[in-house]
């Protein structure tokens, strides 16, 4: 293609395009982009082969102006959202995933300034102190600062996500029935196993993971980056091990972090696993429902008969719930 | 008369109109390089803001096509540095990963040029055109492919360059001709 760039053909660009170059190769591709005008248009007009050779739109338009011309309308911007939500995972949250199981006795703090508990669904809430936290079902959170110590306290029984808001003066402690953590750096979260188990995985940062019936900092252990603690129920010991990244993927997927739920043309079944998912319901699709039809739309704090009423009737089916599960079906079966 | 043109961009009309005539190919653009669809329309939508801020400072002779891809350039690679950090925040706000993998943009209408695409990967060789589809229909990567067809990723990469450069020479009438049109005439 260029005798100056050996290595630009169209191999190089389709590899390109379709986000399987390496750095070098991209490298490379980017040099002799620069080095014409021609390279350039020629480029552009792979580029258009390529986008146009798929019936799959990735990107847009429409929308992406809409909200464009939103941010140009606005006189004056006081921050860059963009930069802002690199920077807010590094600096202004700290992020934990709790899982503790229910334990007889129940968590109490002498006052607290804020008990939140969920029952047969997840719960979103903010704490006094703008920390965000998410009860998995059944599970409850007990809040207050303890002025004396100037702390930050939350009491959990059940599974919690939380996103921890930034405050150096006012450390943030979540304490369970057998231990608790300090958090001290960035990213981490806790895991209680079956077996009563607290496993605390580090994402990034340091926390410190302590048992509750030591006294603090003499049976406590700090750990960082891709470790993970965990805190054994048989012998209240902690130990330190080293981390799957997987972990926390693996945590995250049975989450809903917030109650907002997406579905970009999406096929039928795979918007009910999720359906099931987030509301904890069974749902079955009927076998004579076409299960090629597809769905796009958002939904923000709607309840699950309001989704499945939009749903069923943008694709003109129809739902009846028996007992525990929903059935989805052809309208005409009614 | 051409300058007139080259400053259309700085009415609020004007500024749509190059927003969607340039919009998608970036984006495509950054794909390449950030391999994530949310984070390239990010980008993308963050260079037309601050064109749009800036929009006054540009000297009358500027080839808009080759500013934005060299802007979109530096700021997605600013974006990759970004980027480790911020996939672990979206690990935690993304309720799963895999729905924006599993979702598919909406079939737009066809177009003119799609519909001769379309024949033109028709008439590929089978084992060309299935893997061109594979990954421009399925999304499949190259190694994905090479692992259900039982072939090397180098052939892969060679049909796809194969396939892409047969639409190339077929569909050469149909594409834009040589020209970065709003400076033509300036320089």
């Amino acid at each position: 293609m260029s005798d100056q760039y050996p290595h630009i053909d169209e191999n190089a660009i389709a590899k390109y395009l379709s986000g399987e170059a390496n750095a070098t190769e991209i490298n490379e591709l980017m040099d002799w982009m620069e080095s014409s005008d021609e390279n350039l248009e020629e480029f552009i007009r792979y580029e258009k082969l390529w986008s146009e050779s798929s019936v799959h739109k990735h990107f847009n338009v429409q929308k992406a102006w809409s909200k464009v011309n939103l941010r140009i309308s606005k006189k004056k911007r006081r921050f860059n959202p963009y930069y802002l939500s690199a920077t807010a995972a590094a600096a202004a949250f700290i992020i934990i995933v709790i899982f503790v199981q229910f334990f007889n006795t129940k968590p109490t703090i002498s006052s607290p300034q804020f008990a939140i508990a969920s029952t047969n669904s997840a719960l979103n809430s903010t704490l006094p102190d703008g920390s965000f936290v998410l009860l998995s079902k059944h599970s409850k959170i007990e809040y207050a600062f303890d002025s004396q110590k100037q702390i930050r306290l939350a009491k959990l029984s059940g599974k919690a996500f939380f996103s921890v808001k930034r405050d150096t003066k006012h450390r943030f402690i979540v304490e369970t029935n057998r231990g608790g953590v300090e958090v001290l750096g960035t990213k981490f979260s806790i895991n209680e196993t079956k077996n009563k188990d607290v496993k605390v995985y580090v994402l990034s940062g340091r926390v410190k993971v302590f048992l509750v019936r030591a006294p603090k900092d003499t049976l406590s252990l700090i750990i960082t980056n891709g470790e993970k603690a965990l805190i054994m129920a048989s012998n209240d010991t902690i130990i330190k091990q080293a981390q799957k990244a997987s972990a926390f993927y693996t945590i995250n997927k049975t989450y809903t972090i917030n109650k907002t739920i997406t579905f970009r043309n999406m096929y039928l079944p795979a918007v009910m696993a999720k359906l099931e998912k987030c509301y904890s319901v069974n749902i079955k699709i009927d076998d004579s429902v076409d299960k090629k039809l597809r769905f796009s739309s958002s939904f923000k704090d709607n309840s699950l008969n309001e989704i499945l009423t939009v749903i069923t009737q943008t694709l003109n089916l129809d739902y009846t719930k028996k007992g525990d599960t929903y059935y989805i079906t052809n309208e005409n079966d009614e | 008369m051409i300058v007139t043109l080259a400053n259309t961009w700085q009415t609020k009309e004007g500024f749509e109109i190059l927003f969607k005539q340039h919009y998608e190919s970036l984006c495509d653009f950054v794909f390449g390089m950030v391999k994530d669809y949310d984070a390239s329309e990010d980008v993308i939508q963050e260079l037309f803001v601050k064109f749009w801020e800036k929009r006054n400072d540009f000297p009358d002779d500027i080839s808009i096509k080759a500013y934005l891809y060299r802007a979109a350039r530096n700021m997605a690679l600013n974006q990759i540095k970004h980027f480790e950090i911020k996939n672990d925040f979206n690990l935690f706000n993304r309720e799963e990963m895999s729905d924006a993998e599993q979702s598919i943009g909406n079939p737009a209408e066809t177009s003119e040029l799609q519909k001769m695409i379309a024949q033109a990967v028709n008439k590929l060789p089978p084992e060309r055109k299935k893997i061109f589809l594979m990954s421009r229909e399925d999304g499949l990567k190259y190694k994905e492919i090479a692992e259900e067809l039982n072939i090397s990723i180098k052939t892969v990469e060679n049909q796809m360059g194969k396939a892409l450069s047969t639409l190339r020479t077929e569909l050469s009438d149909y594409l834009p001709a040589i020209i970065i049109a709003i400076c033509i005439g300036i320089k």
